[in-house]
């Protein structure tokens, strides 16, 4: 005997037909739920670790990482990736990258130290940023890591370390430098064309207390052209032959840095992201094309380091949320809140993030504004999405969410969710526990006549 | 005095085909036994040196001792025949240089056609002495062997007479009788004692000769039982020698031992015994002695002849002459294992990266008939998928537009370029091989890289191109439904030639773990993932040894207190080949080397050196740097067990291997940093049982090998650590 189910109630909507294949507002939209990850039913993921819950799936991690390698690895004979930890540095992810083979590049001592207990041998680390300090640097040098010196200063500085220590640091010199885009980023590190990077290059050669092996340029974030890499490629292959003409010393890398794009679309852009991103592919076309007839002699040959960070993790990290309420807004736009908002997601504020139903929904649509749960008016996931109507309690699933929101999201009115792995054989590790009052208070200290409140 | 020495050794050991110490000491102890021929001999010997090297001979082919045996056997074969007076001593002064005239001649007419001279400027000199000399009537005849004890009573009394007699009144079986005097007779002695020193001088230069001789021996022995020969005529002259070199010389030296020669020198008993007869029936027409005539024109003969068959395994020889049949043998087995496909133009594969066979020789789908021996590469993802989204477009496939190499160094001797790219599916019959390019690398082998993309190839007709230079990019042009990459080698110079099995030089193949797999010289599989050797600057920079360079290093441990210091140089031989001197004891090892390989060929010299640690540490490196790479080889037998305790394994050697001595090296799980440390293993593996004899770990940094730890079969510990040369300011060092 069949159990009669109660058929899911559907408000009546009011929606203009479209008619044909394309308009100008893009595809026809369907909703194909999202009910599964790597296997794993979403809803089982929220009943078991709550909502909202981050989810990352190694399977994509290490599959797209071995894209990205092949594709250089089929180009160019020397390849190496050092993971950009500021990106996505849970221990979890990071060790994904290191197992497959690459190196780990930090921006600060909090992410040098991350590197060293997750570790990555001292000599595999790249040190890049603006903001290193003194004991950073010491300890860099200790562990003989490869400082990419960002300022005079810094130059200026190690120096002076490397004379107290009586050491020879490696390091290598961060070049920006006009590749035909917009915006140029010049404000790090020393710049080509007005001469700076080569004055550098000089103070490190004459003053012969660093051990320059490398040239690093990071020209820019999502990066939508691949050429521009290939200009980069020759300025800073140009370099280097010229390091070798002038002082007979040969550079071991190149680094190029990373930016390259993830398929994520960004806002205002009128294309998908997925429609216009380069592929690893074209990235390393125009790189090592470059490199390859850059004239470098068979074993001077430099490596080729990359520190593609958003590329490799976007496409692994899920985001599963719960629809709190719906409301009708002034215009007449239905809104839906959400229980993850921009404290979470923090890359809502630049992308126009694909965001699915984790479950069967009905195959109409109609214009709606995703808000998230804080009580603040900036807290937006998208202004306007065509989105079926969804009921309190159903899960909706954001697409590309493993870059930066790992990294750059808020402690800010409510506690950080889990975050979960799922494995290759398809079982979730929990990654990151939920946090909880007593974690945000521990670090917490109210002085004593503080402590009592008379009511 | 040590080439004196070394070659007047040689001369006596030639005769059984060595150069082992002690068995020429004891070949010139039996000369000895009739001591006026003995000196003779040996004076003869050093007079023949002598006047080659004054005459301004090449010393190698002095040192060889050809020239000299050969006046040695006249000398001998003189004395034994006449009174040794002031007259035959002017007789044999005059036919040592006769002698040495026809050794030359003789060793270079035959020479030219690949044969060696063997005794024969000995038995055409001898001829003509005693053909002459019959009208010299100052020439008395030896007494020697008619009053042997008389003689022996002069040199050791009655005592040596009585044992003398109890030796040869001793009931031997009548053939090992007639072998111990046939071999005597080799050196122109009757008795019994000389041809029981020569039975352990052949046993202690090689067991296989013994083995051979006493086979080739018996069958002879048995042939001349069965058909009723004149078994008088063996043993009045002894000249069942010719039996027991013959053996030697085909069964065991100028071929490689196996049961092929063994049943060679079984089959040739009977046609040596006709050779008997034959030549005895001639001589006797001039009353002369038939030595070992039947020998030289056997042994003449067979080389010749098997010098034209094509296939290389069925009678194979030394390529390069040890002198010991066992280390021939192991030799061989040994070069078969490592370089039974070896070529000479080393073929690579034509792309970056690891890419996957899609399609290997003899393939399901194209590769069959004439174009059998070719293979398709394709690049694909970890689900198995040569595609990205849904491979609907060309750029979809991972392999499309990637650099296609050259495979090899040659000429471009033909390209086509104008043939459009197909949509994914479809396939072009009219122009199969779609956009190409053929290389020429040497005389007959040609590449062919086919369905490259239009309009990409970078070379044009007489360029040449260099190992690794880009030439083109993968398309999807002729018959092919999918970008994939054709290649193929072919003797003929045009696209779509008919295809050549060639193997390619160097390879890693990849496991779906990871773990990687070195190939030398083979063909890759269907399914398997390819890519070369990727160069590691600091293997490279150790393993790139120049001729000219010195390393030096203080070894320690090693009962020496003091650090003790030891240098190397590389060299090159006139022939060209490389090899690594130790410059104390002339150690030496022969080493090939190129981009992506290090590997020894042979060591020879003294082995409690840490020249030879080095060879069985270093025996096999490639260059590239791969974590938890394994490489196997197969050290010679005799590199590693000498001796007594290998005897037994000898006589077994030619028919059946139950030693085989293995060699491991281990490439670290994790990287250093300016640091490589590798491990390597050699272990005898013998019937059941295991051995490890020596564990080695290298240890490289940026200035080469930086020091080396060796633990000898005995369990004995060395430590060398290099010692660097005066050091050079560079202009970029601090002051």
């Amino acid at each position: 005997m069949s159990v009669k189910q109660k058929k899911r109630y559907e408000r009546p909507i009011l929606k203009p037909v479209t008619q044909g294949v394309t308009s100008k507002f893009g595809p026809i939209q369907t909703f194909k739920p999202i009910t599964h990850i790597d296997g794993v039913s979403v809803k089982a993921l929220i009943e078991q670790h709550g909502s909202p819950l981050f989810v990352i799936s190694e399977r994509t991690l290490r599959s797209t990482y071995r894209q990205a390698r092949t594709a250089f690895r089929t180009r160019y004979p020397k390849v190496q990736f050092a993971w950009s930890y500021k990106t996505n540095y849970l221990n979890a992810v990071c060790q994904v990258f290191h197992q497959e083979g690459a190196w780990a590049e930090v921006v600060s001592g909090f992410e040098f130290d991350k590197a060293l207990g997750n570790g990555v041998p001292g000599d595999r680390i790249l040190f890049n940023g603006p903001d290193k300090t003194e004991a950073d640097l010491r300890k860099a040098i200790e562990h003989d890591a490869v400082i990419h010196i960002d300022h005079f200063d810094e130059l200026y500085t190690l120096l002076s370390l490397a004379e107290q220590l009586d050491a020879r640091p490696r390091v290598a010199i961060r070049v920006n430098m006009d590749t035909g885009i917009y915006p140029m980023w010049d404000r790090f590190g020393f710049n080509y064309e007005n001469g700076q990077a080569w004055e550098a290059i000089t103070k490190i050669m004459v003053h012969s207390r660093l051990d320059l092996v490398g040239l690093h340029c990071h020209i820019g974030t999502y990066m939508l052209s691949a050429q521009a890499y290939g200009v980069a490629a020759s300025k800073l292959a140009n370099l280097a032959k010229n390091i070798r003409k002038e002082y007979d010393h040969v550079i071991t890398y190149i680094d190029l840095g990373g930016g390259f794009a993830s398929r994520n679309t960004l806002k205002g852009s009128y294309y998908a992201g997925s429609d216009i991103v380069p592929s690893f592919d074209d990235y390393a076309e125009a790189i090592c094309t470059t490199l390859l007839q850059a004239g470098f002699s068979k074993e001077a040959l430099p490596l080729l380091v990359l520190e593609t960070g958003r590329a490799l993790v976007d496409d692994a990290g899920w985001l599963l949320g719960t629809v709190i309420a719906n409301k009708r807004l002034s215009d007449g736009r239905r809104a839906t809140i959400l229980d993850f908002g921009v404290n979470l997601l923090f890359t809502s504020f630049w992308y126009a993030h694909t965001i699915s139903p984790a479950q069967e929904v009905s195959q109409h649509s109609e214009e709606a504004v995703l808000y998230g749960p804080l009580c603040m008016n900036i807290d937006v996931i998208r202004e306007s999405i065509t989105f079926p109507p969804m009921q309190k309690g159903e899960h909706v699933v954001v697409h590309r969410v493993g870059a930066y929101n790992m990294t750059q999201w808020m402690q800010f009115i409510t506690l950080r969710p889990r975050v979960v792995m799922i494995d290759l054989e398809g079982k979730a590790h929990v990654i990151r526990q939920a946090e909880t009052l007593d974690y945000i208070q521990s670090v917490e200290q109210v002085p004593e006549h503080l402590k009592k409140v008379k009511w | 005095m040590h080439f004196w020495l070394d070659s007047t050794l040689n001369a006596y050991g030639q005769i059984f085909f060595t150069r082992h110490r002690i068995a020429s000491w004891l070949i010139i102890a039996v000369t000895f036994l009739y001591w006026p021929a003995g000196l003779a001999g040996l004076l003869s010997v050093v007079l023949t040196h002598g006047i080659a090297l004054a005459l301004g001979y090449a010393r190698e082919q002095v040192l060889d001792g050809l020239w000299g045996m050969n006046g040695l056997l006249v000398t001998l074969a003189l004395a034994s025949v006449y009174e040794l007076d002031l007259t035959l001593i002017i007789v044999l002064s005059v036919s040592v240089v006769f002698t040495l005239l026809w050794s030359i001649v003789l060793t270079h007419s035959l020479g030219r056609v690949g044969l060696p001279a063997l005794s024969a400027p000995f038995i055409l000199s001898t001829w003509a002495v005693l053909l002459a000399s019959r009208q010299f009537a100052a020439l008395s005849n030896s007494e020697y062997g008619i009053f042997t004890l008389n003689e022996l009573y002069r040199i050791g009394g009655s005592h040596l007479v009585g044992w003398y007699q109890a030796l040869e009144q001793w009931a031997l079986p009548e053939w090992l009788d007639l072998w111990l005097r046939s071999l005597a007779a080799i050196v122109f002695q009757e008795n019994l004692v000389a041809g029981i020193l020569l039975t352990c001088a052949i046993w202690i230069a090689s067991r296989i000769s013994l083995l051979m001789s006493l086979s080739g021996f018996l069958a002879g022995y048995l042939f001349y039982t069965l058909v009723g020969g004149d078994m008088a005529q063996l043993q009045y002259s002894y000249i069942g020698f010719n039996f027991i070199l013959t053996a030697i010389a085909l069964g065991a030296f100028f071929f490689i031992p196996s049961w092929r020669t063994f049943l060679l020198v079984i089959v040739i008993a009977p046609v040596i015994s006709m050779a008997i007869a034959a030549t005895s029936a001639v001589c006797a027409i001039l009353y002369l002695p038939v030595y070992s005539v039947p020998f030289v024109i056997l042994v003449l003969t067979v080389l010749y002849a098997t010098w034209f068959i094509t296939h290389t395994q069925v009678l194979p020889r030394p390529a390069v002459q040890s002198y010991v049949p066992e280390h021939n043998l192991y030799n061989w087995r040994n070069y078969l294992a490592r370089f039974g496909n070896a070529v000479w133009t080393h073929i690579y594969l034509p792309f970056m990266g690891e890419w996957q066979v899609s399609q290997a020789h003899d393939g399901p789908y194209t590769h069959r008939g004439h174009w059998r021996h070719a293979w398709d590469f394709v690049v694909r993802d970890e689900q198995g998928r040569t595609f990205r989204n849904q491979g609907t477009r060309l750029e979809d496939y991972y392999c499309y537009n990637l650099p296609i190499t050259a495979p090899a160094d040659g000429y471009v001797v033909e390209v086509v370029d104008h043939v459009p790219d197909n949509e994914p599916g479809q396939v072009n019959l009219q122009q199969s091989w779609g956009n190409a390019v053929v290389i020429r690398h040497a005389e007959g082998l040609y590449s062919n890289l086919a369905h490259l993309r239009e309009g990409t190839i970078l070379v044009k007709v007489g360029d040449f191109v260099h190992k690794g230079q880009t030439i083109a990019r993968l398309g999807n042009s002729g018959r092919s439904p999918e970008p994939h990459l054709h290649f193929q080698l072919q003797a003929t110079p045009w696209v779509g030639s008919r295809t050549l099995l060639f193997p390619l030089a160097a390879y890693i193949s990849l496991q779906p773990n990871g773990q990687p797999h070195l190939h030398m010289y083979d063909y890759p599989k269907e399914g398997q993932v390819v890519g070369n050797i990727e160069p590691h600057l600091l293997l490279r920079k150790a393993f790139g040894l120049q001729p000219g360079q010195i390393l030096r290093f203080g070894l320690q441990g090693h009962d020496k207190e003091t650090p003790q210091i030891v240098e190397w140089e590389v060299r090159t031989s006139t022939a060209g080949k490389t090899y690594i001197e130790c410059l104390h004891t002339q150690s030496r090892i022969w080493f090939y080397q190129d981009e992506v390989l290090f590997y020894c060929t042979a060591f020879e010299g003294d082995k409690d050196t840490l020249l030879y640690a080095f060879y069985l540490g270093a025996y096999k490196v490639v260059l590239g740097l791969y974590a938890q790479l394994e490489i196997h080889d197969t050290i010679p037998l005799h590199q590693i067990e000498e001796g007594p305790s290998r005897w037994l394994h000898d006589l077994v050697a030619p028919f059946i291997q139950l030693s085989r001595v293995h060699f491991f090296m281990h490439y670290p799980d994790k990287q250093q940093r300016d640091q490589i440390r590798l491990h390597s293993k050699v272990i005898v593996k013998k019937w059941r049982s295991k051995k490890q004899c020596a564990d080695t770990t290298l240890v490289l940094d940026k200035q080469g090998l930086h020091a080396l730890q060796y633990t000898d079969v005995y369990g004995k510990k060395w430590e060398a650590t290099r010692i660097p040369p005066p050091v050079r300011m560079s202009k970029t060092q601090p002051t």
